[in-house]
């Protein structure tokens, strides 16, 4: 095989050109919510376990009516968590210390559902983009684009996206939309709508997290200091108030990060632009018409070398 | 690009033994796999939403793409680098790779749920995805693949294009078509070449940085961001092992000579690769400390340990000697522990690792994960063998064949141990509760006075009654208005407010501002902290019901007061409900379509059908006293621990006197169908009478004799397709107004006229337009069908109930002087005292009932009200209408005589009485009607005889005979003489309540009220108030005897019970 460097450089070029999709300039970080975006704010103080979010969830997004109906509080003694029927549970759970006569021996109720993160792992690991980060806050699921994997499922922090495992031709990823739909058009989401106590406060993020520090400022003794879902991984348009620490009521321990930003930075790094690809195939070619010319110039250090491995 | 001279396609016997199991397990894979596609991934696999990859990403795709690493390794040193004398193993290699390669894609086709839309990332990019990059790395790759294989495709058939029969005719366009391909390709190959390694490098890295994005899951022993790095460079040190395990393998399937020339070169670069990957993964370690999980001795750990010891520390050192890279055995056996190590690593960083935060179910491959997986693997090898037998892939050095089941057997091996591993997964205890034999509230109604008519409420109002919020109740029972209007606003705009003070409301004569003022819409973004109408509701309501919930003392002392005062002090039983049914009764849906029955169903199908759907209701029923007709009796004097005391058996009126012997009558009023005998079978929920209380339609009535049953002429399936909840028609006119066998015989403050009464009958029960209109539920809670409420005249107990349970024991609210005073007298008279000044106000209702005189045939005669008083089945009666009642300590206990006490025979016998004096603080001051009777006793064994009536006495008119057989049912002794002797019993007066200004004044029971200035003794007349008034207008007079009741007399003038009267002074 022989060629010059010129004819070399130009086919090497329109290989990678042609073999290779273009990913596309890599973006450093994601956009940080707009100023519109919206979210819930979660008091699970004032929150009771009547389950009537799970029913006006069931209803809203027409889920297939559970064994157990919603009126039985029963099925809150165990831990649930959502599945492809069902796109928000609430959970029961018992203070750590039983103290004295206050309201604070209650056991805390949470209501778990997608958290419609800021920065959302499932969005940025989607191989197709059928996950997408609307603009009113809510992420949101095109089952036309998705092919099935399921790693969004492996990225969720909070173990949300549910996959309907016993569909055989159109399974889809089931999770909370955030009543997408309804919002769009300047509604609310059906568990907002719906909850009794307003434990569900809907608006914009932003006010939201305005009003969870008056409730915990004007509400001393009443509030862990501590606003699930303003800074974990990134923010979450859901956020959440509670008596209890969160990692007490089933809340897992996340840190500010967004997991994408990791696998962002890394994943650009090495594709972005095709930079590193081509320069890798560059390099790789120039050693490949090195070695070449070596070898056709001089047989002697192959055949020393052949010889000395064989002498092995 | 230089060809492979010396290779060849093999030539000998296809089909070995080795070769069969190959195929069985193809085809039990491909079973499976069909039964995956026909049926969805849920139907063959354990994969579930905690665990959304399983072995087929670990195995089939992460550690497929490690292990087909060996084409690009070797394509690196003997193209790139051209190491001539490395092409021997290029083309196992490659066709390793591509075979390795198309199975990634058909594992990753099983894996996607979605399969026939794989192609949709062509044409959605997600540049941020890891797992794009990999898709189009390992799609561009694959393709590389079989253009690098294609010289070997040319090579075998340039000039032998041969197809059959019709396509015969495209031989020369086949055969030019190879020719050019063959051609352009030895031209370009080199950038295939060069392309693949660089494809290899980038998503055999973006495989590792895959779980990146799952910091929170993966263990932090496998979780490091130079995870790709460590991904890619265990790629590159477990190709150049995977070319020597598979080129020994098939040496050794093949019997052909290992080729250890090429093999020992390539084993002196391992250990460098290995040493490179060891160290990198060692540093980091040590760098972030996650050696301190080392020995945690979780699996997760010891697989970590067993993958790092076993799979990577072992293979590389044993590689480090010459005489291991020299020797095929050896050096099979290290390249094989390093190609497992990696495996290993490949499933402990895809499964092992990965730990959901909330895990439910465990995860562990299915059997048929597990045959798919080996079934593509088989696949794989026969595959290979296929091509090698085709295409010039393997040296020319034909030798005789011998195992191919060498690998097979390792995988064999896995699936025996899956089956006991698959068991114990199963047996692992789900935390579920079941929700058998446990009972839960379902109240359904409540008590209100508004009625809480909010579009949020309406909404659901084909689902929910509307809220009748008893707003004076909670305005008594909180007695400060500002509780609930804590705000107010100062004028219209004003969305602030100013607190609300009593004092500034009453000064101002204003209402404060209703709830909907301030509370509208909810999460209105200009006061986020106001809540929305419905939330202010819920909130105060339920914030207010779960603080008393918890604080029994919240409505003040009444604990001790009468009714509430049991054997010992205790919370009230009727608590501030916090469940929401309570507040919001549910609609009884249309059973019109949920009732299907055929025919003229007799009364047992209906109840049948009743049970398909309300068996748990029915289970409760069968544990009240309405059905057993006895029960616990807490409030009994001597009796209080037993659960057997009630009509059933045991107790005795005198009315139809007791139930031995007499049943098919007495239970025509019982809650079932057929409790003819004392063998009626307490525990068949199919024999409630599910209509008697539920129907509505009002037609639905028992056969006074028919032991329970209804009328024949009841259209029983109308009946049932029109149930709903109990009214005043089902409770009282099926049953409690006909108490003691017609229309308010029994009950002087129940009859009849309670079915529609106007408000001046009956404050709660009234209609009209200021009337509540309660229903029986509403203040006799019902709990799993336990209906709460006492009667002096019934020992079973399902619930206290008083008025103080809603009014309190101030129940005088408006503030006035006279309310004040009133108020002191809640301690030492019930309320009935003064607001049930009579009784027996509707209907004439039975006082006196003469025994002794039955079974003469007198001519029957009437009273002045019309009714008789003559029968010659029951004796003679005496009516009574309007009747002032009798007044008796009470607190609430009583004594009651049953069947087999001894009796005084010169005295009168009080079948029940109150319990309580004038010295027990505990005791009021109550009104009773008093029921007299004159019944049948034994003379010898002085104790009342329980006669055969029904088919007895009614029969043969023979008081001797009705006894014997009456006592022989009831199992007691019966002289054989019989006498009469008088009773008398005692019923309590809690309905009809008269509205407040027909109730008692003072100056009916206070005599020293009644001149002119005996309030004003002590009060300052005020103008437009005139204390005297109220007595001058008072027509009623000592209304209450003191001395009866134990006083001196007038206790204003001569002192109370526990302490002197101001008057009394005043007097003297």
């Amino acid at each position: 095989m022989r060629f010059d460097r010129r004819k070399f450089l130009k086919l090497s070029t329109a290989a990678a050109a042609g073999t290779m999709l273009n990913p596309g300039p890599g973006q450093a970080k994601a956009a940080p919510p707009g100023p519109d975006s919206l979210g819930c704010l979660v008091d699970t103080t004032l929150c009771v376990g009547c389950r009537q979010c799970e029913a006006a969830c069931n209803q809203r997004n027409q889920l297939p009516q559970p064994p157990v109906p919603f009126e039985e509080t029963a099925v809150l003694e165990n831990e649930r968590r959502m599945d492809e029927t069902t796109y928000t549970v609430v959970n029961k759970y018992y203070p750590r210390n039983l103290g004295t006569l206050t309201w604070r021996q209650r056991p805390t109720f949470v209501k778990f559902q997608c958290m419609h993160c800021n920065d959302p792992s499932c969005v940025s690991a989607c191989i197709v983009g059928a996950l997408t980060k609307d603009a009113s806050g809510a992420v949101v699921y095109d089952a036309a684009k998705c092919i099935g994997c399921r790693y969004c499922m492996v990225a969720c922090p909070f173990q949300v996206p549910a996959y309907e495992y016993d569909k055989a031709l159109t399974p889809q990823v089931r999770k909370c939309t955030m009543c997408f739909d309804q919002v769009k058009e300047g509604g609310l989401p059906a568990c907002a709508q719906i909850c009794p106590r307003e434990a569900i406060t809907f608006g914009k993020r932003a006010d939201l997290l305005r009003l969870a520090r008056w409730r915990i400022k004007n509400h001393p003794g009443r509030y862990q200091d501590h606003i699930y879902g303003e800074t974990e991984v990134g923010g979450t348009a859901w956020i959440y108030l509670a008596s209890e620490p969160f990692t007490d009521i089933g809340f897992p321990k996340l840190a500010a990060k967004a997991p994408p930003r990791l696998t962002e930075s890394i994943q650009h790094a090495v594709t972005g632009y095709l930079a590193l690809p081509l320069s890798l195939f560059a390099v790789l070619g120039g050693v490949m018409w090195f070695t070449g010319f070596m070898k056709r110039n001089g047989d002697k250090p192959e055949g020393a070398d052949q010889v000395k491995e064989g002498a092995e | 690009m230089k060809a492979h001279e010396q290779a060849a396609p093999l030539d000998e016997k296809f089909l070995t033994p080795g070769v069969m199991v190959m195929l069985a397990l193809m085809a039990v894979g491909g079973a499976f796999a069909v039964a995956r596609f026909a049926f969805g991934i849920g139907y063959v696999s354990n994969l579930n939403n905690q665990y959304p990859w399983g072995i087929w990403v670990a195995v089939d795709v992460a550690s497929g793409v490690a292990l087909a690493a060996g084409g690009f390794t070797t394509g690196l040193i003997a193209y790139i680098f051209n190491r001539d004398q490395y092409h021997a193993v290029i083309r196992p290699a490659l066709l390793t790779a591509m075979l390795g390669y198309t199975f990634v894609v058909l594992g990753l086709l099983v894996d996607i749920g979605r399969y026939w839309n794989i192609t949709s990332p062509l044409f959605n990019h997600n540049p941020n995805s890891v797992l794009f990059e990999v898709a189009m790395c390992v799609m561009i790759y694959l393709h590389v693949l079989y253009i690098e294989f294609l010289p070997v495709v040319a090579e075998r058939f340039k000039g032998k294009v041969n197809l059959p029969g019709l396509l015969s005719g495209l031989n020369r366009p086949v055969e030019s078509l190879l020719a050019l391909a063959d051609r352009f390709l030895g031209k370009m190959m080199f950038l295939f070449i060069i392309a693949g390694v660089v494809l290899s490098c980038l998503h055999q890295s973006s495989l590792g940085a895959l779980m990146l994005i799952a910091p929170y899951k993966v263990h932090p022993l496998w979780y490091t961001p130079i995870l790709p790095l460590l991904f890619l460079l265990s790629a590159f040190a477990a190709g150049y092992p995977m070319v020597a395990f598979e080129s020994l393998l098939v040496a050794k399937s093949f019997g052909r000579k290992p080729e250890m020339e090429v093999l020992t070169p390539l084993a002196r670069i391992m250990p460098v690769l290995m040493g490179v990957y060891l160290a990198v993964k060692l540093g980091d370690m040590a760098v972030r400390g996650t050696y301190v999980y080392l020995w945690d001795g979780t699996y997760q750990t010891n697989s970590f340990l067993v993958e790092m010891l076993a799979g990577v520390v072992f293979p590389f050192a044993l590689l480090l000697f010459k005489k291991v890279r020299r020797s095929p055995g050896w050096l099979f056996f290290a390249s094989t522990l390093w190609v497992l190590g990696i495996l290993l690593n490949r499933i402990n960083v895809f499964l092992v690792s990965y730990r959901p935060p909330y895990q439910i179910e465990a995860y562990f491959p299915s059997v048929a994960e597990v045959f798919i997986t080996v079934g593509l693997v088989a696949t794989l090898m026969f595959l290979y063998r296929v091509f090698v037998f085709i295409f010039p892939v393997l040296g020319a050095q034909p030798k005789r064949m011998t195992v191919a089941g060498l690998i097979l057997a390792p995988l064999a091996l896995l699936l025996l141990a899956s089956p006991p591993a698959l068991a114990q997964e199963g047996a692992r205890p789900k935390k579920v509760l079941s929700l058998e034999g446990r009972q839960f509230p379902s109240v359904g109604d409540a008590a209100t006075l508004i009625v809480l008519n909010q579009p949020v409420i309406n909404q659901y109002s084909d689902q929910y009654e509307p809220v009748r919020f008893m707003h004076r109740k909670h305005a008594g029972v909180l007695k400060d208005c500002t509780i609930c209007h804590h705000r107010m606003p100062r004028d219209k705009a004003d969305t602030y407010g100013e607190p609300v003070r009593l004092s500034q409301l009453r000064q101002r004569k204003q209402k404060p501002a209703s709830c909907a003022h301030c509370h509208q819409k909810p999460f209105n973004p200009r006061q986020m902290d106001t809540p929305g109408l419905k939330g202010a509701y819920h909130q105060l309501c339920m914030n207010c019901h779960r603080e008393a919930d918890q604080t029994p003392h919240v409505r003040g002392p009444i604990i001790y007061s009468a009714l509430a005062r049991g054997p010992e002090v205790r919370p009230l039983d009727t608590q501030a409900p916090t469940d929401c049914l309570a507040c919001h009764a549910r609609k009884v849906p249309d059973h019109a379509k949920l009732v299907k029955l055929a025919g003229k169903p007799d009364a047992l199908a209906v109840t049948q059908n009743c049970l398909t759907c309300h068996e748990k209701e029915g289970q409760a029923i069968l544990k009240t006293a309405h059905w057993n007709w006895q029960g616990a009796s807490p409030f009994t004097v001597g009796h209080e621990k037993r659960i057997d005391l009630g009509k059933r058996h045991n107790t005795i009126n005198n009315f139809c006197i007791n139930l031995n012997g007499n049943w098919p009558r007495c239970t025509s009023c019982h809650i079932g169908y057929g409790w003819q005998d004392a063998k009626f079978d307490f525990n068949d929920a199919g024999r409630i009478d599910c209509l008697v209380c539920h129907d509505t339609t009002g037609t639905y009535k028992k056969t006074p004799t028919g032991a329970g049953f209804p009328a024949d002429k009841v259209d029983l399936l109308k009946v049932a397709q029109n149930v709903g909840r109990p009214s005043r028609d089902t409770c009282g006119m099926n049953c409690h107004f006909l108490g003691g066998g017609g229309d308010a015989v029994k009950h002087g403050d129940l009859s009849s006229a309670l079915t529609h009464p106007t408000r001046e009958q009956d404050v709660h029960m009234g209609g009209g337009d200021k009337g509540l209109n309660f229903r029986c539920q509403d203040c006799h809670k019902t709990r799993n069908h336990m209906i709460s409420g006492r009667s002096i005249s019934v020992p079973a107990v399902e619930g206290d109930l008083s008025c103080e349970y809603c009014h309190t024991d101030s129940p005088h609210v408006s503030g006035t002087l006279a309310d004040h005073h009133l108020n002191k007298h809640t301690a030492h008279l019930a309320c009935q005292t003064c607001h049930i000044p009579v009784y027996g106000r509707g209907n004439p209702t039975k006082v006196f009932w003469d025994w002794s005189t039955a079974g003469q045939d007198r001519p029957p005669s009437k009273d002045k009200y019309g009714m008789p008083t003559y029968n010659k089945m029951k004796g003679s009666f005496v009516w009574a209408e309007g009747a002032k009642p009798e007044y008796h300590w009470y607190n609430g206990t009583v004594r009651r005589h049953i069947l087999g006490d001894r009796l005084d025979p010169n005295a009168v016998t009080a079948l029940t009485s109150p319990v309580g004096g004038i010295a027990d603080p505990a005791s009021r001051i109550y009104p009773f009607k008093m029921h007299r009777g004159r019944q049948i006793a034994d003379a010898v064994h002085n104790y009342l005889i329980a006669p055969k009536l029904w088919q007895g006495f009614w029969k043969y008119w023979d008081w001797d005979r009705a006894a014997r057989e009456g006592m022989a049912e009831a199992g007691l002794a019966y002289s054989g003489k019989y006498r009469f002797v008088e009773t008398v019993m005692y019923w309590g007066l809690t309905h009809e309540v008269t509205p407040a200004k027909e109730a008692l004044s003072c100056a009916a029971c206070h005599q020293s009220l009644a001149r002119q200035d005996g309030c004003l003794r002590c009060h300052q007349a005020a103008p437009g108030v005139d204390p005297g008034q109220m007595a001058t207008q008072e027509k009623r007079r000592d209304y209450l005897d003191f001395k009866a009741l134990g006083y001196p007399g007038d206790p204003l003038e001569k002192g109370g019970r526990f302490r002197s009267m101001p008057l009394k002074m005043v007097v003297r």
